[in-house]
């Protein structure tokens, strides 16, 4: 009876444990899916997702316990997952960015009552929250939780180019292949700040770390991905969406996102969260990024995630989903 | 793609001094397939099928007795619905040139390219910003796209073992390829397809 019901969901494309309602919104020319799980009538907390263009899709699973009280709208950005439509090359800005998601708030304030909304970002959505918060002053936000954030880019790149460095060199010391991991170091010579998108040898470096998971490596967008077996977004949609973000958004535009000297403007509640081995956005950021913002100390916090890497969302899914709930509680 | 192999396939089947005997079916098939978008997506494909050309080709072989192949060159006339649950609904209308190799014992080969229009329909409402803080609901959202595709496929003729009859199943078969969506974001959008299909035999009309 259990694998009927599990059957007949990934069939519908819904969630067996989850109360999900779908909606699209339709902005400058791109059919974005919203999927509220949840009770949105308390409050609903925006997730931001990373990539650009990897989509909500790949980890709406993981937030089954904030959904238990509240609800998660599990939004798609223009050109990913499994967003549609015909988004021009020139809409693909931060600008837009900033104004679809003001769209997003707006409309589910307007579909659910008013509920207070907390905005929760993971790695590049950190930029898209950290550019909204500041064009639109707060825009009544009840709260950011900022996961592995790309609030700076080029401080990023930087941050995770010296955890190659000291990773690789534990693994000199450890006698680890160790003419690879020499070479590596000193590739670093002459990109000491390279964006691990768009060099291909910085994140072979960080594959090779475990930058992504620091237990077993989870394949996100592996084979089964491709078929998409459980998710909306088939893995084709996925590559395609960001192969296109990252030429149209990523190269030009993002890659010189540095919001850190504005941030001290914004002073709605942060929890600033992070993988303790994350070597995409490391955890140096979360701290950073705490003391970047002009949020009162009693209303802001930093939790590490002792045994992630990237996806604390995966890999310590239930403290990770207590932590948003506790901060959820304390500033609906 | 699909057209060029045809093409010259039926080139070398017509070109070989072998040729035997032109290649006239006694039915018109009418096929219907499981369509799979993305392979796990459910879809429903019906198609007819019209030979713009066919060959049977005899060969001698040197140890003696005859190779015998059908060669054929068909349009598909092909319209499929399919659903991809939280993702669209689709509906496509499209022209295919297939080429198929049919074998004296049954088994054929064909690669198919397909050409057509595609209206997908987005599953859930949708709304569109009027102002800063008011939307209206969009009915009918989705796109309008040209679909082309590419397709190779393997079946099994009931129809040309000896004694060549006409019958209600004429054929089991089953495809794989891509189709590509244009324009997604500008550009086009690859999908992978499969299909698993029965033919039907619709005797044609004898002339008295």
């Amino acid at each position: 009876m259990r694998g009927g019901v599990l059957a007949a969901s990934l069939l519908l494309g819904g969630c067996a444990e989850q109360d999900c309602e779908l909606v699209f919104l339709r902005s400058a020319g791109a059919d974005m899916p919203i999927d509220v799980c949840g009770d949105p009538s308390e409050a609903v907390v925006v997730m931001l997702h990373g990539g650009p263009g990897s989509g909500a899709e790949a980890t709406r699973e993981y937030f089954g316990g904030i959904a238990e009280h509240y609800a998660v709208a599990n939004w798609s950005q223009r050109a990913a997952g499994a967003s549609q439509g015909n988004a021009r090359p020139e809409t693909m800005t931060p600008e837009q960015m900033h104004e679809d998601t003001r769209q997003v708030v707006q409309l589910l304030r307007t579909l659910h009552g008013d509920p207070a909304i907390f905005l929760m970002s993971h790695s590049w959505g950190g930029a898209v929250a950290a550019g909204y918060l500041l064009e639109y002053g707060d825009d009544g936000i009840a709260g950011w939780i900022s996961v592995a954030s790309d609030y700076s880019v080029m401080r990023t790149a930087e941050l995770s180019a010296q955890w190659v460095q000291r990773e690789a060199a534990e693994r000199i010391a450890a006698g680890d292949d160790t003419a690879y991991w020499r070479e590596a170091i000193g590739w670093y010579d002459d990109y000491p700040s390279p964006s691990h998108y768009v060099e291909g040898r910085h994140f072979e470096h960080l594959e090779r770390l475990g930058a992504e998971f620091h237990g077993d490596p989870e394949p996100l967008y592996g084979a089964r991905d491709v078929l998409g077996w459980s998710s909306r977004a088939t893995g084709f949609d996925i590559l395609v969406n960001i192969a296109y973000s990252y030429r149209e958004l990523w190269i030009d535009e993002a890659m010189r996102l540095d919001y850190r000297a504005q941030m001290g403007r914004l002073t709605l509640p942060v929890s600033m969260m992070n993988g303790r081995h994350d070597g995409f956005d490391p955890v140096e950021l979360a701290q950073e990024g705490y003391d970047a913002v002009g949020t009162d100390p009693s209303e802001k916090e930093v939790v590490i995630f002792e045994h992630s890497a990237h996806f604390p969302m995966i890999e310590e899914e239930r403290a990770f989903n207590d932590a948003v709930v506790a901060f959820v509680d304390r500033h609906r | 793609m699909a057209g060029l192999i045809a093409a010259l396939g039926l080139v070398a089947a017509l070109a070989d001094p072998r040729t035997t005997e032109p290649l006239v079916r006694d039915h018109v098939p009418l096929t219907t397939e499981f369509y799979g978008r993305n392979v796990t997506r459910p879809g429903l494909r019906v198609a007819t099928e019209f030979a713009v050309l066919g060959r049977r080709v005899d060969a001698h072989r040197r140890r003696g007795g005859v190779r015998r192949r059908d060669h054929e060159l068909l349009v598909l006339p092909r319209i499929t619905g399919y659903v991809h649950p939280g993702h669209s609904i689709g509906l496509l209308l499209d022209g295919a040139l297939a080429y198929r190799l049919t074998h004296p014992g049954g088994f054929r080969f064909e690669v198919v390219g397909g050409l057509g229009y595609l209206r997908t329909f987005l599953p859930a409402p949708t709304y569109v910003a009027t102002s800063d803080t008011r939307f209206r609901r969009e009915r009918g959202a989705g796109d309008d796209q040209l679909a082309a595709s590419f397709e190779l496929g393997f079946g099994y003729d009931f129809t040309v073992r000896p004694p060549e009859r006409s019958r209600v199943v004429t054929a089991l078969f089953g495809r794989v390829g891509l189709l590509g969506q244009f324009p997604h974001n500008t550009r086009t959008h690859p999908v992978l397809i499969a299909s698993l299909g029965v033919s039907f035999g619709v005797p044609r009309r004898r002339p008295r």
